[in-house]
């Protein structure tokens, strides 16, 4: 039988190849990891870029989202892929008048929306400032949404939503961000990332 | 001095392994008549790290042909209970087959159950909190291509995991209790018990699946942690006892964490239903088959090169040896 007697610290008795190793994994650990955040950011910070001259609006939405256009907005675009209710971001023009203030659009836009939408109900209406400095209104809401195929036998759905207005040559441009009020706050940065992006 | 029986003038040494040597004047070795059976220090690990798979595997083929072929179902509120009960299944078959036969070997490994506890607390704390909540893979992951979804998870869920069970050995056994090339697969057996058992207790925490579904996916993991943490073994053992170059245990890494991005989405896209006009179903036995290919592909890979080294280190000591003589 060999005995083998091992004598000083453990670091000690690494040899300078076996330190080597160690550091090349620690180094390709960390690069590993940094190349995993930037495939993160690039997937999940990735926007198509929708652009409408006779509105003025340039926006970049997020990848993968989908956008529709109907006669009541210039465009929304919905989280398709999201279980249960899809995470909405729509931008609507309303053309106001000389005297027409904020709070008249938004109460307009609360009369009619108290007699679509279940449980509607205004939480707040307060001063906003835009990414670029524009002063604009915020009000926040909630309604109860049930999926209108029933059929799918789907719960109803709490769910936020605020509405950004903004008075600008003479129209009123509506900036409406609905989610699960459950994942609001987590939704929350994409409607931030929106307005960072969004000309008009 | 006496006669050996062949007549030869021989001196006989008593060898320090309890063998008996007979050496002629001339100084040759000769083979000593009885073949002593040589001890063993450390328990052998293959046969019992192959046992614990088989016998894992038969209970999760016996719960999904239990639940759907034969229709046994499982009460809602038992189900969870039941999942949690079979999330312990494989730890509780590595203590009584691979921990408690430890005592009876004349030369245990004392830090077996330090490197399954360190290991669990390390992906409970590190690893799945950074794969979940940092990377948030299942928000983008999903969505991408077959390509970019092995990127991906390689880059991510791979490299986090490799990475967190490669420290969990380096820094708690690495290399004072790597005394014998097996040792690698035993502390790397360990590392992945306790691994994958916070990976699927988060799991079944996380909802209430089915009782063959959770049966299917804690043998999933657990085979894919096991396969990887052997690649990244290996690298240790051979760094430990041999002088490769300082790139192996990198590139061990580099491949333990290519093969938890492969094994990922291919699992998922062998056992998710496919999307089609008519109507189907989930593969899951696809995702069973794929789990054990796999292992038994490793297995079979890392037990061969360990096997190897093991081989030529043994002629090189001998060839030493003879010239020293």
């Amino acid at each position: 039988m060999t005995v083998i007697e091992i004598t000083g610290t453990p670091e000690e008795r690494i040899s300078p190849r076996q330190r080597w190793s160690h550091y090349f994994v620690l180094l390709f650990g960390v690069v590993g990891l940094l190349v995993g955040m930037n495939l993160r950011d690039s997937a999940l910070n990735a926007v198509s870029v929708y652009v409408n001259t006779e509105a003025g609006i340039r926006a970049a939405y997020p990848h993968n989202w989908l956008i529709d256009f109907d006669p009541d907005y210039v465009f929304r675009v919905r989280n398709t892929t999201e279980i249960g209710f899809k995470t909405t971001i729509q931008i609507a023009i309303r053309p106001v008048g000389a005297n027409t203030t904020g709070w008249n659009v938004l109460t307009a836009q609360t009369l009619n929306r108290a007699q679509t939408l279940a449980a509607y109900n205004v939480t707040s209406i307060e001063p906003y400032t835009l990414p670029d400095e524009t002063q604009a209104t915020i009000m926040n809401y909630s309604y109860v949404a049930a999926d209108t195929n029933p059929f799918l036998q789907s719960a109803p759905v709490a769910v936020r939503g605020s509405d950004i207005l903004v008075i600008k040559r003479g129209q009123a441009i509506i900036i409406t961000f609905l989610s699960d009020a459950q994942l609001y706050d987590q939704n929350i940065r994409i409607l931030n990332r929106f307005l960072r992006d969004l000309e008009f | 001095m006496k006669n050996n029986p062949l007549g030869l003038q021989s001196i006989a040494h008593r060898h320090l392994e309890q063998k008996w040597a007979i050496v002629s004047t001339s100084g040759y070795l000769i083979p000593p008549p009885i073949d002593v059976e040589e001890i063993q220090p450390r328990r052998p690990v293959w046969r019992s790290l192959i046992i614990e798979q088989s016998i894992l595997f038969a209970l999760v083929a016996g719960t999904f042909v239990a639940v759907n072929f034969l229709g046994i179902q499982i009460p809602a509120n038992f189900s969870q209970i039941a999942g949690l009960l079979f999330v312990f299944i494989p730890v509780g078959l590595w203590l009584l087959l691979s921990w408690r036969p430890e005592s009876s070997a004349p030369q245990p490994r004392q830090r077996l159950i330090n490197v399954t506890i360190i290991s669990g607390l390390a992906a409970n704390a590190i690893a799945i909190p950074m794969v979940q909540d940092f990377f948030q893979v299942d928000l983008w992951l999903p969505l991408a291509g077959a390509v970019n979804r092995i990127i991906g998870y390689s880059f991510t869920a791979g490299i986090t995991y490799e990475i967190t069970k490669y420290l969990v050995i380096r820094y708690t056994v690495w290399p004072d209790d790597f005394l014998d090339r097996f040792d690698s697969v035993a502390y790397s057996a360990a590392s992945a018990v306790g691994f994958s058992t916070a990976l699927n207790l988060i799991f079944v925490l996380s909802d209430t699946p089915p009782l063959d579904i959770v049966a299917l996916r804690i043998f999933e993991t657990t085979t894919l942690q096991l396969a990887t943490s052997l690649i990244v073994g290996y690298a240790l053992v051979e760094l430990r006892f041999s002088r490769p170059t300082p790139l192996l245990l990198p590139s061990a890494v580099a491949v333990a964490a290519f093969v938890n991005g492969v094994a990922i989405p291919i699992r998922a896209g062998l056992v998710n239903a496919t999307f089609n006009l008519t109507t189907s179903a989930p593969k899951s036995l696809f995702g069973l088959g794929f789990a054990v290919v796999l292992f038994a592909i490793v297995v079979a890979v890392v037990s061969f090169l360990l096997r190897s080294t093991e081989q030529q280190a043994r002629e090189a000591t001998l060839s030493q040896e003879g010239e020293l003589r």
